[in-house]
């Protein structure tokens, strides 16, 4: 058990990581806290886990709800404005070209329910099928929302 | 894939810092482990508490208990100092009235485990301890009988505490054996004496003896007399009566043997009761010439007496003292020798007798 709990750790552990990091803006050292919370939490329900199930859909659900609750707990009410001067910031920092930058920052004046599906699906490469798993819609949903996504998305980045 | 799709393809994957992996990783492991042991170490504290819940227990109420009233915890275990403090406290908490009785308990537990202690004789210093209790008992009882007189409890009472400690000795007396050291003789027999009051009638007898004027000249009865007078009175300063010093030191020549001769020429005193005990001797072995006795344990004491007799014998012409000492404890033995006798058990003889036969 506790074997087969590390071996999902190595896993995952950076994708987990991975999908705090773009959703704290670019924060590394809250990013490590919430990937740490999320594997304790883990390991604590790992023993109602199905094997037979996804173990990413299921690490990811989880890792969605604590940042759920992270917001919930830091009660950001933030306007769009405000994310985006954030998010500015925080690319500005990443040090990337400047073309994902722009998309960084399109990405992150999406609406939330196109901005997840975007994020799950290319920055933490899930697939269709556990991206409906963790959001808990369908899969169909799933891919609508990520066309509709990119729609806005080109356009956003067109205007610029 | 257009161009866009392209460009999120190639968003960058961040990893998780090496740093940051260690210590998840650490906490994880701990966290593993503590899941792990955590249903047994529960059980192991909940044990845990409710062994140490019932040492604790034990120790206060139970051993204590034990301790105090258990006949086996004897001078020289380990939980006998907690014995002794917990009967002090008893003491100390009784009200007057009840000491007596509780003295009386107390001497009766003194006996009791010298009982125990001569079932081991054949330990170092058991015999030792036996004697320490012996004395121990014989005090608390004086104790006891004081209380009972002071508090009017009928003579009763004190008759049953007689009773009972005579037993007790009777039965120190034969685990002990006529074997035994000759001091731990002579203490149970002069306890026995002690019990049956007859350490008051030896005493008694002594200064009767002393008393006695008749068949006897004038001056030796003055002479008697004086001494009767010095015995009861204090010393006199020798410093202011040089005579009395000289008297004094007579007196207790006569008075420590006991066998003085009051006269030249008579039958001494001491002679008389040495007759008088030779005489008592002879009776004791024609009494107890019988089948129901141990014969070997009679022969042993009967031994033991006529060695004390003679030794008196040897020695009172330099050791007063020590004299009337072996005299006093050879009365002693004589008055109660049955209590050392072993009885024969009735089936012994036939059950020897059917061994025989099966030998055959």
């Amino acid at each position: 058990m506790a074997g087969d709990f590390l071996n999902y750790y190595n896993q995952y552990k950076d994708k987990i990581f991975n999908y705090f990091w773009y959703r704290l803006d670019f924060n590394r050292a809250l990013s490590e806290d919430m990937t740490q919370d999320v594997f304790f939490k883990a390991l604590d329900k790992f023993d109602s886990f199905d094997p037979e199930r996804s173990f990413q859909a299921w690490i990811f659900r989880i890792a969605k709800n604590h940042l759920i609750n992270h917001y919930r707990v830091a009660r950001r009410e933030t306007a769009l404005t405000e994310a985006e001067s954030r998010t500015i910031d925080a690319v500005e920092k990443l040090n990337i070209d400047l073309e994902l930058e722009d998309v960084f920052r399109a990405i992150n004046v999406l609406p939330e329910k196109f901005r997840e599906v975007l994020s799950l699906r290319y920055a933490d490469s899930l697939d269709n099928g556990e991206i409906a798993s963790i959001l808990e819609i369908s899969e169909g949903t799933v891919r609508t929302r990520i066309c509709r996504a990119l729609e806005i998305l080109r356009k956003s980045l067109k205007n610029r | 894939m257009d161009n866009l799709e392209k460009k999120l393809n190639n968003l960058p994957k961040v990893r998780l810092r090496r740093r940051a992996d260690l210590k998840i990783r650490f906490r994880l492991y701990a966290a593993i482990l503590k899941k792990r042991l955590a249903p047994e170490k529960m059980r192991f504290s909940w044990n845990f508490r409710a062994l140490a819940g019932s040492v604790l227990l034990l120790i206060l109420i139970v051993v204590p208990g034990y301790a105090y009233a258990g006949t086996n915890v004897v001078p020289g275990d380990f939980l006998y100092p907690l014995k002794m403090k917990l009967e002090e406290i008893e003491l100390s908490l009784a009200r007057k009235k009840n000491k007596a009785e509780i003295y009386a308990e107390l001497s009766a537990k003194r006996l009791a485990e010298a009982k125990v202690l001569a079932t081991t004789i054949d330990k170092p210093k058991t015999e030792e301890k036996i004697k320490i209790n012996l004395d121990k008992a014989l005090l608390l009882r004086e104790r006891a009988i004081s209380g009972f007189s002071n508090s009017g409890s009928t003579t009763l009472r004190i008759k049953a505490l007689n009773s009972q400690e005579e037993a007790m000795l009777t039965d120190i007396a034969q685990s002990a054996g006529v074997g035994a050291e000759d001091d731990l003789i002579d203490s149970i027999a002069l306890a026995l004496d002690k019990v049956k009051g007859r350490d008051k009638d030896r005493e008694g007898a002594e200064k009767r003896g002393r008393l006695d004027k008749s068949n006897e000249p004038e001056k030796a009865g003055t002479e008697v007399e004086g001494r009767e007078t010095f015995f009861l009175e204090e010393k006199k300063d020798p410093e202011v009566c040089e005579d009395c010093d000289r008297d004094r030191k007579a007196d207790e020549k006569s008075l420590i043997s006991d066998f003085a001769p009051l006269t030249t020429g008579t039958t001494t005193k001491r002679d008389d009761n040495i007759t008088d005990l030779r005489d008592n001797i002879d009776r004791l072995t024609k009494d107890l010439k019988k089948p129901e006795f141990e014969q070997q344990d009679v022969e042993n004491l009967i031994n033991k007496i006529n060695n004390k007799v003679k030794r008196a014998e040897e020695i009172r012409g330099s050791d007063q003292e020590g004299a009337k000492n072996l005299l006093r404890s050879a009365e002693a033995l004589t008055d109660n020798a049955e209590h050392f006798i072993r009885k024969k058990d009735k089936n012994d003889d036939r059950r020897k007798e059917e061994r025989r036969e099966k030998e055959k």
